[in-house]
C-alpha cells in the first residue's frame, strides 16, 4: 500500500515536473496567460467593489472586506481546480471520441489516475498567489486574529472544494462513454454543464432564499464549494455542514467510480 | 451579381448552421444559470429594501429587465466561434483560397455572421420569450414606438461592432501565430466593458463617460439602455454618432490590418 502510494506520488511529481519544463519552454505564453487570467479576477474584484460601494458597504449583510475574502476563496478554489484537474478530466470526451483513450488504457498505471493528473497548468496556478494575497489582506482588514487550527481546516475545506469540483467535472465527462452518438457535442455539453452548475457556487449564499440554500447545501451541494470554507473563516457554520462536506465527497467519489467502471465497459475504442 | 455570391454563401451557411440547432438549444439551457443567479441576486438585494438612488435610480423592474435583456443581447451579438475560426483559418493556411477566389474574406465572414445570427435568433427567441413570460410582472415592456424602432436598429449595429472587434483580434494571428490563449480574456473583457457584469450606470461617472467613447458599450449597454428609455433623445443622438464613428473606424482598421497581414502571410500548412 505504502509502496503503491509512493509510486503514484513519484509519477505525479514527474508529471508536474514535465509540465513545468514545457511551460518554461514557452515563457512568453506562460507570462501572457498569467496576466490575462489575473485580469479576469480583477474584473470580479471590481464587480464586488462596485457592489459594496453602491450598497453602502452592506451587500446582504456582507461588508466590502467580507466580499473580498469571499472572492479570494473563490479564486483559490477555482485556480487550484483549473491548474490540477480541468485540463485533465475535460479531455476525456475527446479521448473517447477519437479512440486515443486506448493509449491511456495500455499504460501500466491506474487509468483514472493517469487521466486525472497528467497535466498541470502553471499559468492558472499562479492565480493561487492572487487568492492568498486577497484572503490574507481582507482577513487582516476584518480584524481577525491568526489561528493555525482554523487555517488548517480552511485549507482542508478548500482542498475538499477542489475535490467536489473535480468529481462534478469527472462525472459529467464520464457521460461521454454513454453518449457517443452525439459525439460532436461530447466535450461541449459536459463542459457547459459544469460551468452552469459552478455559477451557483460563485456568489455568497445570501442571494438565495433559505429553502434554496438548504437544497444547494444538502441535495445538490454546490454551496459546499466556496461558501463553506469562506463561512468557516469569517462567519459561523455548523459542524454538521462541515462533516457533510467530507461525507459527500466520499459518497460522490464512490458513485463516480461506479460510473467510470461501467463507462469503461461501454467504451468501443472508436477509430482504432 | 456581387451580392448573389454572398447570398449563395448565406444559403449554404444556413443549412450548415441548422444542423447545429441542438447545440444552440443546449447552449441556452446551460447559459440560463448565470441569468438565474443574477436574477436571484438582484431580487434579494431589492427585497431587503435597498434605495433605488444608490443604484443609479434603477427600479427593481429596470434591473431585472436589464439583466434579462443584457443576457439576451450578450448571446445575440457575440459570435463565440468567430475569433477561434478566423484565427485557425489563418494559422492553417485555409485563407489561401480566399486570396484566389473572387470573394472578399471579410464579406464572406459577414455572410456567415448573418446566417449564424439568424439561426441564433430563430432558435433562441422562444426560450427567451419564455423567460420574459416567467418574469412578466418584473419585465418592463417598452410601448414607445420611436424608442423601440431605435432599439431594433441598435441591435444589428451591436452585432456588427462585436463582429468587427472580434475579427480584428483574430487577424492578429498574422503576427502572433496563435491568439486562442487570448480568447477567454478577450471574451470576458468585452463582456465586462460592454455591461455584461452589471449595468454601466453603476460605474463612477468618469468611468462611464470614458467607456462610452469606446466601442464596447454599443454591443450591449447601449441597446438595453435605449429599450429601457434610460437615455434621452439628445444622448441617443450623441452616442449613436459615436457608434457610427466606431463602425467606420473598425471597418477601416479591419481593412488595413488585413492588407498588412496578407503581406506577412506565408500560407503555412499548404
Amino acid at each position: 500500500m505504502i509502496k503503491s502510494i509512493k509510486k503514484y506520488l513519484t509519477i505525479y511529481y514527474m508529471f508536474v515536473r514535465s509540465c513545468l519544463m514545457k511551460e518554461m519552454e514557452r515563457r512568453g505564453n506562460f507570462i501572457l496567460m498569467s496576466i490575462t487570467t489575473s485580469f479576469l479576477n480583477l474584473y470580479f474584484l471590481f464587480y464586488y467593489l462596485v457592489l459594496a460601494e453602491r450598497l453602502d458597504n452592506n451587500f446582504l449583510g456582507w461588508g466590502k472586506n467580507e466580499l473580498l475574502f469571499f472572492l479570494g476563496t473563490e479564486i483559490l478554489c477555482h485556480s487550484a481546480f483549473m491548474a490540477t484537474c480541468f485540463y485533465n478530466v475535460f479531455t476525456l470526451p475527446d479521448h473517447v471520441r477519437t479512440g486515443s483513450f486506448d493509449f491511456l488504457l495500455i499504460k501500466p498505471v491506474n487509468t483514472r489516475f493517469l487521466l486525472s493528473t497528467r497535466n498541470f497548468n502553471f499559468s492558472t496556478f499562479s492565480q493561487v498567489l492572487f487568492g492568498i494575497a486577497l484572503t490574507s489582506y481582507s482577513y487582516w482588514k476584518l480584524g481577525f486574529k491568526f489561528s493555525l487550527p482554523k487555517l488548517l481546516l480552511f485549507i482542508i475545506l478548500i482542498l475538499n472544494s477542489v475535490m467536489i469540483m473535480y468529481l462534478i467535472g469527472f462525472t459529467l465527462m464520464c457521460l461521454a462513454f454513454y453518449f457517443t452518438r452525439i459525439s460532436s457535442y461530447g466535450s461541449v455539453l459536459p463542459y457547459r454543464g459544469f460551468f452552469a452548475i459552478y455559477w451557483f457556487a460563485r456568489r455568497p449564499e445570501n442571494i438565495f432564499s433559505s429553502q434554496v440554500i438548504q437544497i444547494l447545501t444538502y441535495v445538490c451541494p454546490v454551496l459546499l464549494i466556496v461558501n463553506l470554507p469562506c463561512k468557516w473563516m469569517i462567519r459561523t457554520t455548523s459542524p454538521i455542514t462541515i462533516i457533510w462536506a467530507f461525507i459527500f465527497s466520499i459518497i460522490f467519489f464512490l458513485l463516480s467510480q461506479v460510473l467510470w467502471k461501467k463507462g469503461l465497459q461501454k467504451y468501443e475504442s472508436a477509430s482504432s | 451579381m456581387q451580392i448573389s455570391k454572398y447570398l449563395s454563401i448565406i444559403k449554404v451557411s444556413m443549412q450548415d448552421n441548422l444542423e447545429y440547432r441542438f447545440n444552440f438549444f443546449t447552449t441556452f439551457i446551460f447559459m440560463i444559470a448565470p441569468l438565474a443567479v443574477h436574477i436571484c441576486l438582484w431580487s434579494t438585494v431589492y427585497g431587503v429594501g435597498v434605495s433605488e438612488a444608490n443604484l443609479s435610480n434603477y427600479s427593481y423592474q429596470m434591473m431585472i429587465t436589464y439583466t434579462i435583456l443584457g443576457h439576451c443581447l450578450d448571446k445575440f451579438t457575440g459570435d463565440v466561434n468567430l475569433q477561434l475560426r478566423v484565427s485557425s483559418e489563418i494559422r492553417d493556411g485555409v485563407i489561401s483560397k480566399y486570396l484566389l477566389l473572387p470573394v472578399s474574406y471579410f464579406n464572406t465572414n459577414v455572410s456567415y455572421l448573418i446566417t449564424n445570427r439568424m439561426v441564433y435568433f430563430v432558435t433562441l427567441i422562444i426560450p427567451y420569450l419564455l423567460v420574459i413570460f416567467c418574469f412578466r410582472s418584473q419585465f418592463m415592456f417598452n410601448s414607445d414606438p420611436m424608442y423601440f424602432l431605435i432599439f431594433t436598429i441598435a441591435i444589428p449595429a451591436a452585432i456588427f461592432i462585436s463582429f468587427m472587434v472580434n475579427h480584428l483580434i483574430a487577424l492578429a494571428t498574422f503576427w502572433l501565430k496563435d491568439v486562442s490563449s487570448l480568447y477567454v480574456f478577450t471574451q470576458s473583457t468585452f463582456s465586462f466593458l460592454a455591461g455584461g457584469y452589471f449595468t454601466l450606470d453603476l460605474l463612477p461617472t468618469w468611468a462611464f463617460n470614458l467607456l462610452m467613447h469606446t466601442p464596447f458599450p454599443y454591443i450591449l449597454y447601449f441597446p438595453a439602455a435605449i429599450y429601457m428609455k434610460k437615455l434621452d433623445p439628445g444622448q441617443i443622438k450623441y452616442y449613436g454618432m459615436i457608434a457610427c464613428i466606431w463602425i467606420v473606424v473598425l471597418l477601416i482598421l479591419n481593412s488595413i490590418v488585413w492588407k498588412c497581414g496578407v503581406k506577412r502571410y506565408s500560407a503555412d500548412g499548404m
